[in-house]
C-alpha cells in the first residue's frame, strides 16, 4: 500500500516520485538506517603502537586513515547515490574513533564547507595546490599541518577506492541485466568524482553527496550551502542536451535528500533527531540583481512538498526580482508543515554584510553555517556565544534571586539605564573573551581541507586558517526583558499600582498571593508582537543598544564579531530566572529568538511581523529568526498559499532578516504526544532546524505546543 | 463622526480575497438565530465576561451598583438584564475578565490601524467592513471607503443587504467587493429566522447587481435540515443567474456564537450542534453550486 506522509493540508501531498524512492524515504524516515548504525558506532585505535604518545595531529591523521580504511561500506537497496556516514558515534558530534573506549576528538559543526569549489575544480586541483604549498612550508609546524591535509586527500581516495571495488564486485555478481545496468550506472557516476570535475548532473550530485558523506563519516556536521548554484549549471546543461529528463533528475535529487536522513534513529534527543545543521540555501540574485534560481531550485521544492524531510532545512534568499512562481512554490510547500522552507531578506543581508566590512562581491555568495546564521561558506570558522538578556534583567538589575536586596529606581529611565549598563558590561566581557578565541588546537584537517584559506596560510580551521574567523555574540531573552520592562513601566511608574520593591517582592514569591495583579499584568497590556508601538519600542531599544555595544568592536585579534539574536532552546533553560513582571510564573517557557513571548501575541501574523521589524536589523549581520506558527485554517487551498506569500513579501518589505513559518494543528501535536507511533513523520520547526515532533523530549514538545498559533 | 465597532481583526483570510483587516461594526437590524457574532447585534456597548480569565475574586460584586454579578461556590454568574453598561465592574476586574464590548473610533483612527498592514495586502487584500451590519452606520461606511481609496487600500463589505435603497448605488460605486448574505430564499422562513422580510433585501440585491454583478459574491448560510438540500442550492443558482452574479459561497453553520452568548450573559437558547451540516453533503452542494454558476 502506498504510504501517505502527514500533512495538515486537506488535499494531501503530491505523489511524483517512484514507489521505490518513496519506500526508501519511508524507511529512512522511520529510522531504519539510523538505528542500524548502532551496530557500528566507532573504530578502535587501541592497536596503533604508541598512539597515546603521538602528537594530536598525528593521532587525528591516524584516526582519519583508520576511518577511511575500515569504516563499514553501506549500500541501501535501490539507492542512486553511493557513500554513507556509517559510524554511529558521528551522530554524537565526535570523530568516531575511540582509544581505550573513549572518543579521542570532538568534531566540528556550524560550518558549511567549500563543496561548491570542490565541485567546480575537482579534488585533483586541491592536490596540486597542496603539493605546491608543501614545498614552500616555512617550518615543521606548517609542513606537518599540510601533510595532515594531504592525509585527508589520501583518506578520501582510499574510501572512494573501497566503494569502487565493492561496486565492481557487485556488478560482477549481478544476476540479471537490470541489476547489471543498475551497478554499472552507479560505478560510472562514482568512478571519476569527486577527484575530477563532474561532467553531468548525476556526477555532480554524486560528488557532492560523497564529499558530504565523507566529512560526516569523520564526525563533522556540515551544512550544504547553495545547492541550486552548485548543481544548477549541470542540470540545465543535461536538460538542454536531453541527457536527462526532469523526472529522472527529481528521483536523483530525492535520493540526496533521503540519504541525508541516514542518521535518523527516531530516538528522543531533547531538541530532536534532525539537528545536524544540514541547511541548504536556495535562490538569490547575481551581481546585476537578476534572479539565479534554476531547475534545481524548483526540484528541491517538489521533493520537500512530497517528502516531509526536514533534515535539510531550506532557506530561500528572497529579493526584489524573486519570480512570483518561486514565491508561490515556497508558499505551497510551507503549507505542508514542518517549517522546512524559510526565507532570508537578501537585500537587508547584503547591505548589512557590506556595512560590516565584507567585500560586497564576496558577500553576494553568502549562505549560512548549516543553521540560519549568515556567513560566507567555505571560508569561515564560525561559532557564537550565547548571552542571556532576560537573566541579566532578572538577576543583575531586579535581583529576583536575592530577596532582601534593596532595589529601587526613581523612574523608568534610571531602571532602563541600569539594564543598559549591565548589558554594556556583558558585551565588554564578551569582547575580551573573544580576543583569545579560535586559537585552540583541536585537529580538524577534514574541515580545514575544505575551508579557504587553510592551505595558503598552512593553518587549521580553528587556528586562524580560515579567511574569516567569526565569533558572534547572540543575545537571547530580548522579548521577555522588553515585556517585563514594559509591565514595570506601566504598573509602577505610570499607573503607580505598587512600588518597584513591592513588585519585586511579588516576583520573588512567584506571584503567590497576588494572582489578581499577575492576571492584570498579563491581560491588561499589549505586549511585543501585537504592533503596539509603545511595547515594541522597548524591544527595538534593547536590540539597538545591544548592537551598538557589539559594534564598538567589529574585529579585533583576527576575530570578527557580527551581532546576532537567538535562543535555540535556551528559552527552556532560562525559564527558571524567576517570575516575570509581565505575568509569567517561574518555569513558564520564554520567547524564542526575537519572536513574541508565548501567549502574548494576539493580533495575528501581520502584527507579529510588524512588531519584529520595528527592531532595526540592518546591522545585525549574523541575523536573527522570526518564528510564525499558522493554524491549518490559514493555509488551505490557493488562498492559503497566497496568504503565506503575502506574509513573506510583507516581511521583506518591512526589513525582517529571516523568517520560518510552520503550519501545525496543536490538537494534532497533543495527539502525537499520546500516540507517537502514528505521527513519526510529523515534523515541526524548532529554530534553524526542523525536527520530528515525537523525537523531542517533553520540555521541547511543550515549547512547540505553547508557541502561539496564529489563526484568522 | 464616530463609528461604533467591536473590534478590528488583522490577518483575516476568509472575509474577502487575500489578506485583510476586518472592522466589525456594532449594531444590526437583523436578529438571525444562528448569529455567530451576537455581541455585534446591539449598537450600545455591552459587557462581555470571559470565564477563562475569571479568578472568582468577587471584586465585580463589590463594584456593581445594580447587583448584576454574583459569585457562589466558586462560580461567577452575570445577569445582563440588570446591566446598564456603567463600566464600574470592568474597572474593578484586575484580570480583565470583564470588558466593555463596543467603542467609538473616528474613521481616521480606524484607517490608521488598517493601513499598518499595507505591506501585506498586495493587489487583492485590504479592508473588509463587517459586523453586525456596517450599513446600519452608512456615514461611517462611506467615510472609510473614501479614506481607504485615498490610501490605496482595497475594499470589501459583508452586508445582509437590509438598508435604505438610496445607499445601493454609492456602495456599488465605492466598494471593491460585496459579500452579500443570503439568509434564505424562502420568505416565511427568512422572517421567522432573522426577524425581517426577505423582499427588501432581494430588491436591494437586484439593484446592486444591475450596477456591478461582478463585484458581488453571495454568501449563503447552510443549516442542517433547513438548507442542506439540492433544491435549495438550485434556488440560489436561479437567483444568482437571474442577476448575472457568478460567485457564491456556502457558509456552514457553526456553533461558535454559543460561547459569546454566555459571555454576554444573554438568556437565549443557542442553536444546537444538530444544525451543523454534514461535511460530505456540504462538499456536494458546493460542487453543485460551482457547476451551476460557471
Amino acid at each position: 500500500m502506498e504510504h501517505i506522509f502527514y500533512t495538515p493540508c486537506k488535499e494531501g501531498r503530491p505523489v511524483r516520485l517512484s514507489p521505490a524512492t518513496r519506500r526508501f524515504a519511508k524507511e529512512s524516515l522511520d529510522g531504519q538506517y539510523g538505528r542500524a548504525l548502532a551496530d557500528s558506532p566507532f573504530l578502535s585505535v587501541d592497536d596503533i603502537e604508541n598512539f597515546a604518545e603521538l602528537s594530536p595531529l598525528a593521532q587525528y591523521d591516524a584516526a582519519i586513515r583508520r576511518i577511511a580504511t575500515e569504516a563499514p561500506l553501506r549500500f541501501c537497496p535501490s539507492e542512486l547515490l553511493c557513500g554513507s556516514a556509517s559510524l554511529g558515534d558521528a551522530i554524537r558530534h565526535v570523530v568516531p574513533v575511540r582509544y581505550k573506549n573513549q572518543p579521542v576528538f570532538s568534531s566540528v559543526s556550524h560550518v558549511t564547507l567549500g563543496f561548491d569549489k570542490a565541485l567546480r575544480l575537482g579534488l585533483y586541483a586541491y592536490l596540486e595546490q597542496l603539493t605546491a604549498r608543501i614545498k614552500t612550508a616555512a617550518d615543521e609546524r606548517e609542513r606537518e599541518f599540510l601533510l595532515s591535509l594531504a592525509n585527508v586527500f589520501d583518506a578520501l581516495r582510499i574510501w572512494h577506492g573501497r566503494y569502487i571495488q565493492a561496486l565492481e564486485q557487485l556488478l560482477q555478481s549481478a544476476a540479471d541485466p537490470d541489476e547489471k545496468k543498475y551497478y554499472s550506472e552507479l560505478l560510472e557516476n562514482l568512478r571519476p568524482v569527486p577527484f575530477q570535475k563532474p561532467k553531468t548532473f548525476r556526477q555532480a550530485l554524486q560528488a557532492l553527496w560523497f564529499l558530504f558523506a565523507f566529512t560526516r563519516l569523520c564526525g563533522n556536521w556540515p551544512g550544504i550551502g547553495r545547492l541550486d548554484v552548485m548543481l544548477g549549471c549541470f542540470l540545465e546543461a543535461d536538460l538542454r542536451e536531453k541527457r536527462i529528463a526532469p523526472e529522472e533528475a527529481r528521483e536523483l535529487l530525492a535520493h540526496f535528500f533521503i540519504k541525508g536522513c541516514e542518521w535518523i534513529t527516531l530516538g528522543s534527543n531533547g531538541s530532536g533527531d534532525a539537528q545536524h545543521y544540514q541547511n541548504i540555501v536556495l535562490g538569490g540574485s547575481d551581481e546585476k540583481g537578476n534572479d539565479i534560481s534554476n531547475s534545481v531550485t524548483y526540484l528541491v521544492l517538489d521533493i520537500i512538498e512530497e517528502l516531509p524531510i526536514g533534515d535539510f532545512p531550506i532557506a530561500v534568499r528572497v529579493h526584489a526580482n524573486t519570480p512570483p512562481q518561486l514565491l508561490e512554490r515556497i508558499g505551497q510547500v510551507i503549507r505542508h508543515g514542518g517549517g522546512i522552507v524559510a526565507v532570508y531578506n537578501e537585500k537587508l543581508i547584503l547591505e548589512s554584510m557590506a556595512e560590516f566590512g565584507y567585500d560586497p562581491q564576496e558577500a553576494l555568495h553568502f549562505a549560512n553555517d548549516g543553521c540560519w546564521e549568515v556567513q560566507l561558506s567555505g571560508q569561515t570558522c564560525f561559532t557564537y556565544a550565547a548571552l542571556d538578556g532576560f537573566g541579566l534583567l532578572q538577576r543583575e538589575v531586579l535581583h529576583i534571586d536575592a530577596p532582601g536586596t534593596e532595589t529601587d529606581f526613581p523612574d523608568f529611565e534610571s531602571l532602563y539605564a541600569a539594564y543598559g549598563e549591565k548589558l554594556a558590561a556583558l558585551i565588554s566581557r564578551f569582547h575580551d573573551q573573544a580576543d583569545t578565541w579560535g586559537t585552540h588546537a583541536l585537529p580538524c584537517s577534514v574541515v580545514s581541507f575544505f575551508t579557504d584559506d587553510c592551505i595558503e596560510r598552512a593553518r587549521g580551521y580553528f587556528d586562524r586558517g580560515a579567511r574569516y574567523t567569526v565569533l558572534s555574540p547572540h543575545l537571547g531573552g530580548i522579548p521577555d526583558a522588553a515585556n517585563s520592562l514594559y509591565a514595570i513601566k506601566k504598573l509602577v511608574y505610570e499607573e503607580k499600582k505598587l512600588t518597584l520593591p513591592q513588585l519585586i517582592a511579588c516576583l520573588q514569591n512567584n506571584w503567590e498571593g497576588n494572582e489578581p495583579l499577575r492576571r492584570y499584568a498579563q491581560n491588561n497590556y499589549t505586549y511585543y508582537g501585537n504592533d503596539n508601538d509603545e511595547a515594541d519600542a522597548l524591544a527595538a531599544r534593547i536590540t539597538a543598544d545591544f548592537i551598538g555595544e557589539v559594534r564598538k568592536i567589529k574585529e579585533r585579534n583576527g576575530v570578527l564579531r557580527p551581532a546576532g539574536i537567538s535562543t535555540f532552546g535556551r528559552q527552556i533553560e532560562w525559564r527558571h530566572h524567576g517570575a516575570a513582571a509581565h505575568g509569567f510564573l517561574d518555569g513558564d517557557i520564554l520567547a524564542g529568538n526575537l519572536s513574541p513571548t508565548p501567549g502574548t501575541d494576539l493580533a495575528g501574523a501581520t502584527a507579529i511581523i510588524r512588531s519584529h521589524c520595528k527592531c532595526d536589523l540592518s546591522r545585525l549581520t549574523c541575523g536573527t529568526a522570526l518564528d510564525i506558527k499558522l493554524d491549518p485554517s490559514c493555509i488551505q487551498g490557493q488562498e492559503g498559499t497566497r496568504a503565506i506569500v503575502r506574509l513573506i513579501q510583507g516581511f521583506v518589505a518591512l526589513g525582517g532578516f529571516f523568517m520560518q513559518i510552520d503550519a501545525v494543528d496543536n490538537s494534532v501535536l497533543l495527539e502525537a504526544q499520546k500516540h507517537p507511533k502514528r505521527y513519526q513523520s510529523l515534523a515541526v520547526r524548532i529554530s534553524g532546524w526542523s525536527a520530528r515532533f515525537v523525537t523531542l523530549n517533553e520540555e521541547w514538545q511543550k515549547m512547540i505546543i505553547e508557541r502561539s498559533c496564529q489563526r484568522n | 463622526m464616530q463609528i461604533r465597532i467591536t473590534q478590528i481583526q488583522r490577518f483575516s483570510l476568509h472575509d474577502g480575497p487575500g489578506v485583510r483587516t476586518v472592522v466589525f461594526f456594532k449594531g444590526c437590524p437583523l436578529d438571525c438565530r444562528w448569529c455567530h457574532n451576537p455581541e455585534t447585534k446591539q449598537p450600545r456597548p455591552q459587557l462581555l465576561f470571559s470565564a477563562c480569565r475569571c479568578i472568582h475574586c468577587g471584586a465585580c460584586v463589590q463594584a456593581c451598583p445594580y447587583g448584576c454579578h454574583t459569585v457562589q461556590a466558586g462560580r461567577h454568574s452575570f445577569d445582563s438584564t440588570l446591566c446598564t453598561a456603567c463600566g464600574g465592574c470592568t474597572a474593578a476586574c484586575l484580570p480583565r475578565a470583564l470588558e466593555m464590548c463596543g467603542r467609538e473610533l473616528s474613521p481616521h483612527e480606524i484607517i490608521e490601524t488598517v493601513a499598518r498592514d499595507l505591506p501585506f495586502y498586495g493587489e487583492d487584500g485590504g479592508l473588509t467592513l463587517s459586523g453586525g451590519e456596517p450599513m446600519a452606520q452608512p456615514e461611517g461606511v462611506f467615510a472609510l471607503l473614501e479614506l481607504a481609496k485615498k490610501r490605496g487600500i482595497g475594499t470589501c463589505i459583508e452586508t445582509c443587504g437590509f438598508f435604505p435603497e438610496k445607499y445601493v448605488q454609492p456602495l456599488m460605486e465605492g466598494c471593491g467587493h460585496i459579500l452579500w448574505d443570503v439568509k434564505d430564499t424562502n420568505s416565511a422562513r427568512h422572517r421567522a429566522n432573522t426577524g425581517v422580510p426577505a423582499e427588501p433585501i432581494l430588491e436591494n440585491l437586484r439593484r446592486a447587481a444591475a450596477w456591478a454583478p461582478e463585484k458581488i459574491t453571495l454568501r449563503c448560510i447552510i443549516l442542517r435540515g433547513v438548507h442542506d438540500r439540492p433544491s435549495y442550492i438550485a434556488d440560489i443558482i436561479a437567483l444568482a443567474r437571474s442577476l448575472g452574479i457568478k460567485k457564491a459561497q456556502l457558509l456552514p453553520f457553526h456553533p461558535f456564537g454559543e460561547g459569546k452568548l454566555a459571555a454576554l450573559g444573554l438568556q437565549r437558547e443557542p442553536m444546537g450542534r444538530e444544525y451543523i451540516p454534514d461535511e460530505s453533503i456540504l462538499a456536494a452542494l458546493q460542487k453543485q453550486l460551482d457547476k451551476g454558476l460557471c
